[in-house]
Parts: C-alpha cells; structure tokens; sequence
C-alpha cells in the first residue's frame, strides 16, 4: 500500500455517518422514478394536448397509432370519427 | 437471490445488473454502503467544506443512480463512480472560482521538465506531509495524483474521465509531481536544516 492509499485510509476514519445522505438519496431516485413512470403514462396524452395547442388535430394523429384490431367498430369508407366510436 | 446477496461475495457489476433488473433497494444499499465513505472522503479532500462534501455526496449518488444504465461495464463500476465524483467536484470548483477550466493550463506553453520526478520520490513521502503537501498544490494537479496514486486508475481511464488527451494527462501529471517535489522542498528541506 502506497501513501497515497495510507492517506486515503486514514481520511475514512473522519467520515461522518452518511446515513441521511443515504435516505434521501433512495427517496429521490424513488420519487424521481414515479414521476418518470406517470410521465410515461401520460406521455400520449401531454403529445395530444401539445398538439391541439399547436393547432394540430389529435384525431388525425391517433389514427395513426391505432393498432389493428382495438376494439372500436370500422367503417369502410373511412368516414367514421377515427380514434373512437362514432357518434352516429 | 437472498443467499447470493448475503452468503457469497457479489460484484459490483452483478449488483448494478441486479438493481437495474429489480430496481430493489437493497442492491442501491450495497453499492452506496461500499462505496460512499470513498465518496465523501473524496469530496471533503477536493471541496475542504463537511457540508458542502456531504451536498455533494447526495448529488454524485443520485447522479449515479440517475445514470446506472449508462454504466457499460468497459471500466471497473469503482473507476466509473471516483470519474463521477472527480467531474462533479472540479465542476463545482471551477463554477465557484468561475474559471473556465481548472485543467486550463497550456501544455504547450509549460516549461519542459526534463527530469522525471521518480514515483519512489512521490510515494515514500510520510503521510501526513503528503497530506499537507497535496493541500498546498492546484485542485487539478492534485485531482490527477490520486486519480493515479490513490485510485490506480490508468493513464487512459483518467484522461477519458477528464477528456483530455492521454499526452496532456501524462504531462499533467509530470508537473504535478514536481510541484509536489518543488513545495516539499519548500517546507521540509528549509525546516529540517533549522
């Protein structure tokens, strides 16, 4: 072991308890992890409505991401309300 | 997995893999139970404030938690944290002291040191004037010594974690050894003939 080693050895023994440190830390990367499985799960929802906000259409948009088989009736001329059950 | 954890001895990598997979707590506990008295005794070293180390201990560690999947295991998990925690401090230095570069030094326009300070020399110096030795010497060449000395990190491995070239980081580290040279000389060579 080298003095540089003996050095570093001898400065762990000052240090403190890092036990809050520690919590808090496990509570941040929880909390930030929450947030970012939320924001996921909003994500399509926060795109829709930054869309609208730009003027865009968020019918035309989710159309496009409607997998195959999701349950709504089709027309097939395409004139139904896309990204939902028609309305009449 | 229990009895992997607490029976047998788990590496680093394994332990990283294993909190990624799981995301438990009690991998995230092993890493920072091993390796944050390092941490902080890094810190207080570069940063010289209990306060400010232990800020800076909390940041460095969410900033690993934060960044764990980026963690590509092409260095040793031990060389990846010590980079973090190098960066993390120098950056807070340089913001305090608003320089734009602690490793700004020209290499070009430093003088040519001839002469090799010998590692024997560096070394053998006693603890506890190292100690003082490396307080009197800049943040950045102090920085380098222990990258090198204390944490055996390669001449490749410190010159990514600081992205420099792998010349600049040799020649860093050749006039930090004579600046330790130099300020030991300076204080104990005078002293010792009084």
């Amino acid at each position: 072991m080298n003095n540089f080693k003996r050095l570093q050895e001898e400065e762990l023994t000052r240090v403190p308890d890092l036990g809050d440190t520690q919590r808090a830390v496990r509570d941040k990367v929880t909390n930030m992890r929450t947030v970012g499985q939320v924001f996921e799960l909003y994500l399509t929802k926060i795109l829709d409505l930054f869309v609208v906000m730009t003027g865009g259409s968020v019918q035309e948009r989710s159309s496009n991401n409607k997998p195959p088989n999701s349950g709504y009736p089709t027309d097939a001329d395409g004139d139904a309300p896309l990204g939902g059950p028609s309305a009449g | 997995m229990e009895k992997t954890l607490h029976k047998t001895k788990v590496s680093d990598e394994e332990l990283v893999k294993n909190y990624l997979e799981t995301q438990e707590s009690r991998y995230f506990d092993k890493l920072y139970v091993k390796y944050s008295n390092k941490v902080f005794s890094k810190c207080i070293s570069l940063l010289k404030n209990e306060a400010l180390a232990q800020d800076a201990t909390q940041d460095i560690f969410l900033k690993i938690f934060l960044n764990l999947a980026k963690f590509g295991g092409k260095s040793k998990f031990s060389t990846w944290i010590y980079s973090i925690t190098y960066n993390y401090c120098i950056d807070l230095i340089r913001k305090a002291k608003k320089e734009k570069n602690i490793f700004s030094e020209d290499i070009e326009n430093a003088p040519d040191l001839a002469e090799e300070v010998p590692d024997s020399a560096l070394l053998e110096i006693e603890v506890k004037k190292l100690k003082i030795i490396l307080e009197k010497i800049p943040i950045g060449d102090k920085a380098v010594l222990l990258m090198k000395y204390q944490d055996d990190m390669s001449i490749k491995e410190i010159s990514e974690s600081l992205e420099k070239s792998e010349s600049a980081i040799k020649m860093k580290i050749k006039r930090a050894k004579h600046k330790v040279q130099k300020v030991y000389k300076e204080i104990y060579t005078v002293r010792d003939y009084e």
